[in-house]
């Protein structure tokens, strides 16, 4: 699902990954973890597009990703479902609305749209919460409706950039627990997270980076 | 786009799959309805730069309005001007009436009046106040007058002179006057209104791109985080244009109707004075309000430059806003 091959970056002669090289297969599920500053977010940007690499080829769904130009890049975001650490939820937006905007980004419309919301909302357990706005929720709640936004389009591959970074243990195993639901209808999960006590409990694959490079065993990129 | 074949099947049952051209109207159609129910959660700002709009809008069309009705004026004093043809002193009253008539039945002449030099005396005593002096006179000095209201042709000014020029070399004939000096300062003064009505136009115009593009600047600027998470779920730069392109289509529609009622309301103002006026110059005259053709074209000129001035802004903005 996720190939790096030799993939660098560099910010201004800093170097974020070097020589770095990964795989991820159709159906897996990782974690990403490392220090701040060890590359963890620069590797997600990379996937998503927001950066180019500075040298290697990343491929993303059999596509790689070089070939493509600025304009074909929304496609290649609906793809993927992404959550963030700070949830990046639209305050003015109700939780519908929220959950609702990469359907309607589609082209959905209100029948389909609302059909597929509401099962995502059911999914992350928040169906009662729809017509609130974001801000009255807990930041689990919101959390969680940022994760019913990421699922709601059906992606095949799920990016979360620390999605527990902000929640105590019992809402971040919560949280886990939704994204190997995920996992087990088939879907790619790559979460970067430095909670290694909730990531040993796991039992999945482990990418570890430092400084830019990837220092795990080499079982984690089991093929 | 790869995404959409990933898309499962729908249940064919319960909603027919859609065309291309019945989603895009349905997405165009839900755009122009949450921009419209965006543009009530700012009312007075959006009211400032509506008026704004109006203003630089109004003004322009209210020059070209009254430009347009006095060139119409204009044609219709040159239609109606007058020649003077004096006659020589030698010339009787019989002989006078008899080159009157022949003069009445050209082909370019509508009407052809005598004023003997006694009536011409009568008429100038009356007018003048003069009547001691003139009284002192033994001879009657003014001499007789034929008063020639040329045909109107298509031809207008070109016309009038082509004919006072072929009374001139009439021998009966002492002096032929036409009022064409007037008439040129008239057409001279107009073409002149003209384009410093056009230049202005152009001014105001630019004026009109440069609002709304302020406008929609800030807009995009105020939905910052907004237009992050949609480029990070995948909107395309199409997608998050078309919003401001219906605020900058919404603004125009405002403008122009708030420019049209400051027309209907400056025409209805300048309506009574303008009509003593022309008739101080015996003319029927009168300001009239746009037509409704110059009513569309207000607002298609205003909808038409909010949208260039949005579409100029929107697409330079958003590309400044990308997802770090």
């Amino acid at each position: 699902m996720i190939s790096f091959e030799q993939v660098s970056k560099k910010y201004h002669e800093k170097n974020a990954l070097v020589n770095t090289n990964f795989h991820l297969q159709r159906g897996d599920m990782a974690f990403l973890t490392g220090h701040s500053g060890a590359g963890k977010s620069t590797l997600l940007k990379l996937i998503m597009l927001m950066e180019r690499p500075t040298s290697g080829k990343v491929i993303v769904d059999r596509q790689d990703l070089g070939q493509l130009n600025r304009t074909q890049i929304p496609a290649h975001r609906r793809k993927i479902g992404l959550v963030f650490q700070n949830h990046q939820l639209l305050m003015d937006y109700s939780v519908f609305n929220n959950v609702a905007l990469p359907l309607k980004i589609s082209g959905y419309n209100e029948r389909d749209s609302g059909r597929r919301v509401r099962a995502a909302l059911d999914k992350v357990g928040l169906l009662d919460k729809e017509k609130l706005s974001p801000q009255v929720l807990s930041s689990g709640e919101q959390q969680r409706i940022g994760i019913a936004r990421a699922i709601v389009n059906k992606p095949k591959l799920i990016l979360a950039d620390e999605p527990t970074g902000n929640l105590d243990p019992a809402l971040s195993a919560d949280i886990m627990r939704l994204f190997q639901q995920f996992n087990q209808v088939g879907v790619t999960v790559l979460i970067a997270s430095h909670d290694l006590e909730l990531i040993k409990r796991l039992p999945h694959a482990v990418i570890q980076l430092d400084q830019g490079r990837i220092s795990g065993p080499p079982s984690v990129m089991r093929q | 786009m790869a995404f959409f074949k990933n898309r499962p099947p729908r249940n064919a049952s319960r909603s027919q799959p859609e065309s291309a051209s019945t989603r895009l109207f349905r997405e165009h159609k839900e755009v122009a309805i949450s921009s419209w129910y965006r543009l009530w959660q700012t009312p007075f700002a959006n009211l400032l730069t509506w008026l704004t709009l109006a203003i630089a809008l109004a003004l322009p069309a209210a020059l070209l309005l009254l430009l347009s009705q006095a060139q119409h004026l204009g044609q219709q004093v040159n239609q109606s001007s007058h020649i003077s043809v004096f006659l020589a002193s030698s010339i009787g009253i019989e002989q006078g009436q008899v080159i009157t008539a022949q003069l009445g039945s050209r082909p370019d002449v509508a009407k052809a009046t005598y004023i003997s030099a006694e009536q011409a005396l009568v008429n100038f005593r009356a007018s003048s106040g003069l009547e001691d002096i003139l009284a002192s006179l033994t001879d009657n000095p003014l001499p007789a007058t034929i008063l020639i209201e040329p045909e109107n042709t298509a031809l207008g000014p070109k016309a009038v002179a082509i004919l006072a020029q072929q009374l001139r070399q009439l021998d009966q004939i002492d002096q032929v006057l036409v009022d064409m000096e007037w008439l040129d300062r008239l057409q001279a003064l107009l073409d002149t209104s003209e384009r410093f009505t056009y230049s202005l136009a152009l001014l105001l115009a630019l004026g009109v791109l440069l609002v709304v593009g302020n406008t929609v600047r800030l807009q995009i600027e105020s939905r910052k985080q907004e237009i992050l998470v949609i480029k990070l779920v995948g909107g395309t730069d199409a997608y998050l244009r078309r919003p401001f392109l219906y605020a900058g289509f919404w603004a125009g529609l405002f403008a122009a109707v708030i420019a049209w009622i400051i027309l209907q309301l400056g025409v209805s103002y300048l309506h009574q004075p303008l009509l003593l006026l022309a008739q101080s110059y015996q003319s029927d005259w009168q300001l009239h309000g746009l037509s409704w053709l110059g009513s569309v074209l207000l607002v298609l000129a205003s909808c038409g430059l909010s949208v260039l001035g949005a579409s100029l802004t929107v697409g330079r903005q958003l590309r400044l806003i990308e997802p770090r």
